[in-house]
């Protein structure tokens, strides 16, 4: 199995709390997958030690071959490894555009005397920067947005958003904090289509958090379930769906038809 | 249409900032059209609150918003004065080397004390305020202790002794120009867009890629090197310096006049401090109802204009634009 991320007995305590305890999975690269589970089960907690937001108590995070486990996010993210939130998902005051272009200034870095005083590297970088932006935008259709302030958008636009931000600072596995919340049911079907034309386009891995059932089982190859910060399935969706275990921590009586 | 905009890459100055270099030149000819020596007095504080404020706007532009302000002016005020008088360096030494040190110790405290976001950063500035000025009270063979140290030299360039107004008032116009220059190349290259980022978000920007730590303590070394740079012109002017010159009213006072211009305009500092510094020259014979109005003044911005003095024209054309 070739794969992008792997996650090796990943634990958090909060004082006496254990957000996480001891939770691995892997990442197959190419792949969407998802971690599902009930309100507090351990999700964005995953995420946030995933990304370095969090310094995890035990356990280890490997990417692309390499540990990043203990990284500041910045660092992270440089490796090929960019996230979005669930909620303040954008730069509220800024364009579009300006929001996009502060995701590509990873790429495109410049010294502080060429930030100040402009110069040759610092057109080409803002040119490079442009273009990059440009196609991120029109990826995930926003293109005609691109002058409006962030805080003024839709909260279906402000979602893309987030992952447009994402995408700019050309990772190799994006990590989706509960994308779809929010969405209307026409929304989430138009969000689920976009996301996999990206997943083609800009030859992405995927690793989404989300409540939308019939989003993930849609997307998804693979299924992470955590409940109570314990990992308690991992599969494909049928398998997934049809887990004794997860019926009962999460899915319930509602999936029973 | 897309490709109209994204020929505005590289910033070009707007008909806006056009309209705003002739009305700040107007301005800056005033003490000239008067001839008046109080005219150009008040001239020069402007300049040097506008300085000062224009460093506690850098700070702000990532988020933060220091009390310790007039620290740093006085750290750079006593670094200029005792090298000057006690060394005998010129002041074209310790002019830089005032702005040296302000940046320096921000570098050093900045690390720990930025951890701290919003209220608790402010508070812990107020305290670095009044341990500043403890400290050099503490230490009279420094600092001259409360009495001070008077009759610092006058700004002294290359033998050239500036010992009138008009002069002075020119060398500080030309120093705020700099300074407001350094501000407009910062706002529009890429440190800026990070400073923004930083402000906005400080999650989704460390998450993207920019290291917001680094980013806020840059902003926190420039922002206190421009208040060591105004401190060592202030000390040479004023020509007496002591620990309560730098005390936490002063502090506060570039506090409100960041917020009256504009927190996150370019123009704010500039703004705040050509309305709000002549007003105790020129409330001189009210001076008890002085810290009232100046609370009043902070009340009706606050209400009214959110963005400053210098948001007000954009105010106008949004109200404008709903109108129609």
């Amino acid at each position: 199995m070739n794969s992008i991320l792997n996650v090796e007995g990943l634990s958090k305590r909060f004082g006496g709390l254990a957000a996480l305890s001891d939770v691995s999975f892997e990442v197959e690269r190419g792949h969407i997958s998802g971690i599902i589970g009930p309100n507090g089960a351990g999700k964005t907690t995953c995420f946030n030690l995933i990304t370095g937001t969090l310094s995890a108590t035990s356990g280890k995070v490997v990417f692309d071959g390499r540990e990043i486990t203990g990284l500041p996010p910045h660092q992270v993210v440089e490796r090929g490894l960019a996230r979005t939130f669930q909620a303040a998902t954008t730069f509220p005051k800024a364009t579009v555009r300006e929001n996009i272009l502060r995701g590509a200034l990873l790429r495109h870095p410049l010294g502080l005397g060429s930030s100040l005083f402009g110069g040759a590297a610092a057109r080409e970088a803002e040119a490079a920067g442009h273009a990059s932006v440009e196609e991120v935008m029109r990826a995930v259709g926003l293109t005609e947005h691109a002058d409006q302030i962030a805080g003024t958008l839709a909260y279906g636009h402000q979602k893309r958003l987030g992952v447009a931000i994402g995408l700019a600072t050309r990772p190799s596995l994006l990590l989706l904090d509960e994308p779809a919340a929010g969405l209307n049911p026409e929304e989430v079907d138009r969000f689920g289509a976009i996301l996999q034309d990206l997943k083609r386009d800009f030859n992405l891995t995927i690793l989404i958090v989300e409540h939308h059932m019939r989003l993930i089982m849609k997307l998804c190859d693979h299924i992470v379930v955590l409940d109570h910060g314990e990992k308690i399935a991992d599969g494909q969706p049928e398998d997934v769906r049809n887990d004794q275990k997860v019926i009962e921590a999460y899915l319930g009586a509602e999936h029973v038809e | 249409m897309s490709a109209a905009v994204s020929k505005k890459t590289v910033p070009t100055v707007g008909a806006s900032t056009f309209v705003y270099l002739v009305i700040a030149a107007l301005i800056a000819s005033v003490p000239w059209f008067t001839g008046n020596v109080f005219y150009f007095h008040v001239g020069i504080m402007v300049c040097l609150a506008a300085m000062a404020t224009s460093g506690l706007a850098v700070i702000a532009w990532v988020g933060q918003l220091s009390l310790a302000h007039a620290a740093f002016v006085g750290l750079g005020a006593y670094t200029s004065v005792l090298l000057v008088t006690r060394l005998g360096l010129p002041f074209v030494v310790g002019l830089p080397a005032g702005a040296l040190v302000a940046g320096a110790v921000a570098y050093l405290i900045g690390k720990p004390l930025l951890r701290l976001r919003g209220v608790y950063f402010v508070l812990i500035t107020f305290a670095l305020n009044e341990l500043f000025r403890l400290v050099m009270l503490e230490f009279p063979g420094v600092s001259g202790g409360s009495s001070g140290i008077a009759g610092v030299p006058k700004i002294e360039l290359f033998g050239l002794v500036l010992a009138e107004q008009s002069q002075v008032y020119v060398f500080t116009l030309a120093c705020l120009v700099a300074v407001t220059a350094l501000l407009y190349l910062i706002r529009n290259g890429q440190l800026g867009r990070r400073f923004a980022a930083v402000e906005e978000n400080p999650a989704l920007a460390e998450s993207s890629g920019t290291p917001t730590a680094r980013t806020q303590n840059l902003a926190f070394v420039i922002g206190s090197s421009i208040a060591g740079f105004t401190g060592a012109i202030m000390a040479h002017y004023i020509g007496f310096i002591s620990p309560e010159t730098f005390g936490f009213q002063l502090s506060v006072s570039y506090v409100i006049i960041l917020v009256t211009g504009g927190r996150l305009a370019l123009w704010g500092p500039l703004v705040g401090a050509i309305f709000l510094t002549p007003l105790p020259e020129f409330l001189r014979g009210a001076l008890e109802y002085q810290h009232i109005i100046y609370g009043v003044i902070l009340i009706a911005v606050l209400r009214f204009l959110p963005q400053g003095l210098a948001g007000l024209s954009g105010q106008l054309t949004r109200l404008k634009g709903d109108r129609s």
